[in-house]
């Protein structure tokens, strides 16, 4: 799953419905790509922590490639950071 | 000292905007990167926050307001709502994060109740801030 521009509340609920429907496919794992976002608020936090909780739920792999800074840096103040660590974390090239 | 004042209409639309007008001026004061995702994070927050809280009873149209000004080396946003308040909803769009990381990523914070009602968001920024040393 990539996302692309910018995450917040106007385009939270179309990301989590487009997430939660992959979630309910026979997958194994998922990859979810930051990469291409320039600006993820808490909005995208939840996001990312439910999607965690339904793949946990479901047996999905969850993956993150990682954002730019601004990603990267909500992501880490908020805590949620150290929520993924027990999934595979890949590096963007 | 230099100053400007927009409003928004309280739709979801309105974080993007506001932080695209903020970010504008911003640059225009000599904003660094780091300050200018600082300020666009936490005026997200606190647009979202108003958008969220202060008018889910209400059908009239709503608007929300924000104030700017700098001085060359610290910027000020004021985020104001005109509705009913801060109180808890078990169905927010977010973790309850939003005023956190206004705390945590502005120079300071507080959190004003105007006397004729709604809520006020006001937030200091160093325009000049630099990515912390690792």
């Amino acid at each position: 799953m990539e996302l692309h521009g910018e995450f917040d509340i106007a385009s939270a609920g179309d990301a989590s419905r487009a997430l939660q429907e992959l979630l309910s496919r026979d997958l194994d794992a998922l990859i979810i790509d930051l990469s291409g976002l320039a600006f993820m608020d808490s909005t995208g936090v939840k996001f990312l922590v439910e999607g965690r909780e339904t793949a946990l739920a479901r047996g999905v792999k969850l993956s993150l490639v990682h954002g730019g800074d601004p990603v990267e840096r909500v992501l880490t103040v908020s805590g949620v950071a150290a929520l993924f660590e027990d999934v595979d974390i890949r590096r963007s090239e | 000292m230099t100053t400007a004042h927009w409003s928004f209409e309280a739709t979801a639309e309105a974080p993007g905007r506001a932080r695209r007008a903020i970010g504008e001026f911003a640059a225009a004061a000599g904003a660094t990167a780091r300050a200018l995702d600082s300020i666009a994070l936490c005026v997200s927050e606190a647009m979202t926050n108003g958008v969220v809280h202060a008018y889910r009873n209400d059908d009239r149209p709503a608007s929300l307001e924000m104030a700017a000004e700098h001085d060359g080396e610290s910027l000020w946003v004021r985020i104001r709502d005109h509705g009913h308040g801060l109180v808890p909803r078990l169905d927010s769009p977010g973790l309850g994060l939003g005023l956190p990381l206004i705390s945590q990523i502005s120079a300071s914070s507080e959190i004003l109740s105007p006397q004729h009602g709604g809520t006020e968001i006001a937030m200091r920024f160093v325009l000049h801030e630099q990515e912390e040393a690792v």
